[in-house]
């Protein structure tokens, strides 16, 4: 049992006050120091949005299509396609332990619906970031959003279902830890017993959570692949964008989704299998069923990958294949090359352990970092060489290069998102709390 | 039966408000003419997502309401 209630190396909580699980409350030098960087990383970010809010798009590297020979979608756009898409893995796994009830996956759950809370969260950001008028956006969307527009689904049902339902998920299922660490007379008894909100985890209450979780659960799942298929469609239906129209953009979305997700959900469970001391509970049969999955969503990606390839290049022609060659041959083969090779390097790392049955959790974390740079890549791709090199009208070829305003807002998005996870671990348990630290707590 | 009850107002009333404002209140479905649009009520998509805020908040309603007598029943 790594979380227990005592931890003898805390010099603190020897003095008068006891000591929660996984290092609750307790801000360790790392600790701290990996919230400055991260601080510091969105401070910076922030400058860069401010600055972009009074100088203008101008400063970024967005434009026109065809007038001004660029691109209006462009890092922002990736980004947020790429948010959303961890958060798909999140809610999944949550969802699937709660239904299937996965008993020895349970560690996970938490992690995975946090996951997804913070990056539905910076995948709203994002796209604030990418309006000009932030403000008209966001009032203009609940005025005049048309139904029948895939923005609206995907706005709807991501930002405001999805991202509340992930919340409503997350915040039922820390009500029971946060009664047991109500008990102990801490700095964080006050907000242990707001989480709680009364729970004391009577069988009664215990029964009405398992219904709950489980309706939510099955509410969650088809709500989320309507969203983020919602999301590929915002691409594939626009018949006068070559490359985009597809129908296997969002299939394609889904999985790739799943990819990016999963491998941050292998990386984000080592790390608190380390700072949190959890060896026993995040254990090998975790990280190996999050391989398996892992490997089966990257071999179906790179099927689509080459049955669109196969259709792009065999029978494509004018616009079509443009954005073919520019992807394949031109000045985005190297982000397409990169992160191919990084799917395919991944694959075959995850199908050698699959296949040995010898699980390095080292190397999945390579693996999940891998896999989501190369998804970062393909989103990019998704998003930019349709604009600069698929356009129907006689424009000469745009470019887009992002500013270093871009590059800033988005690091400070991920930086936030570290930030978030970081404090969450701090104030309730992000690993739930096995039975027997309810026992030495009551 | 207070907290079911309240349980299924919060759920009807999300799903009901999804409904309306979803196909009544919103911008119609159908081809891309100029009549169809703006909504038929302005911030009707507002309706939509307080609708579907309402459904997933009658989970919370269910688990958080207190229990009359405390003793864990219903």
């Amino acid at each position: 049992m790594t979380t227990a209630v005592t931890q003898p190396d805390m010099t603190r909580e020897e003095v008068d006050l006891p000591t929660l699980p996984q290092g609750i409350g307790h801000l360790t030098r790392g600790w701290g120091v990996f919230v400055a960087i991260a601080l510091a990383v969105v401070g910076f970010g922030t400058y860069a949005f401010m600055y972009q809010q009074s100088e203008g798009e101008i400063v970024t590297g967005l434009r026109n299509v065809g007038t001004m020979g660029g691109a209006p979608w462009g890092l922002y756009v990736a980004f947020l396609v790429y948010f959303v898409g961890v958060s798909f893995a999140g809610i999944t796994i949550a969802a699937l332990i709660r239904l299937f009830n996965l008993q020895a996956l349970r560690p996970l759950a938490r992690m995975a619906e946090l996951l997804t809370v913070v990056s539905l969260v910076l995948a709203s950001i994002a796209i604030l970031a990418d309006l000009g008028q932030p403000l008209r956006g966001i009032v203009n969307l609940f005025r005049y959003a048309r139904p029948q527009s895939p923005f609206f689904g995907t706005f709807v049902l991501v930002i405001s279902g999805y991202l509340f339902a992930s919340l409503v998920y997350l915040y039922l299922g820390s009500r029971r830890d946060a009664a047991i660490m109500a008990r102990e007379s801490t700095r964080l008894q006050g907000l242990h017993s707001f989480v709680a909100a009364g729970y004391t985890d009577t069988p009664a209450e215990r029964d009405r959570h398992e219904r709950a979780t489980f309706w939510l659960a099955l509410a969650i799942l088809p709500m989320l692949i309507v969203a983020h298929s919602t999301l590929g469609f915002v691409f594939g239906l626009q018949i006068g964008r070559p490359g985009w129209f597809s129908a296997l953009q969002a299939p394609a979305f889904v999985v790739l989704a799943g990819v990016s997700g999963i491998g941050l959900l292998i990386v984000l469970a080592a790390v608190v299998r380390s700072v949190c001391d959890e060896r026993d509970t995040l254990d090998e049969y975790v990280f190996a069923w999050l391989g398996r999955f892992l490997a089966v969503l990257t071999i179906a990606y790179l099927y689509f990958v080459l049955t669109e390839l196969l259709t792009s290049t065999y029978a494509a022609g004018g616009r079509e294949a443009d954005v073919t060659d520019a992807i394949l041959t031109g000045r985005y083969a190297w982000i397409f090359w990169g992160s191919t090779i990084l799917f395919v390097v991944s694959l075959a790392g995850l199908l050698t352990q699959l296949l040995t049955k010898r699980w390095n959790i080292g190397t999945l974390v390579a693996i999940g970092i891998a896999v989501n740079l190369a998804a970062i890549g393909k989103r990019f791709l998704i998003v930019v060489p349709s604009q600069t090199d698929g356009m129907l009208l006689p424009y000469e070829t745009g470019s887009y290069t992002p500013t270093w305003v871009e590059y800033g807002v988005v690091l400070g998005l991920i930086a936030l998102g570290a930030l978030a996870i970081a404090v969450f671990m701090k104030l309730i348990p992000i690993v739930e709390l096995p039975e027997e630290v309810e026992a030495d707590a009551s | 039966m207070r907290r079911r009850t309240l349980t299924l107002l919060c759920l009807l009333t999300g799903l009901g408000l999804i409904v309306v404002s979803y196909f009544f209140l919103t911008a119609p479905w159908g081809s891309d003419r100029v009549g169809n649009s703006n909504p038929r009520l302005e911030y009707a998509p507002l309706l939509t997502v307080l609708g579907v805020i309402l459904t997933f908040a009658s989970a919370v309603v269910y688990e958080l309401l207190p229990d009359k007598d405390k003793s864990g029943e219903p």
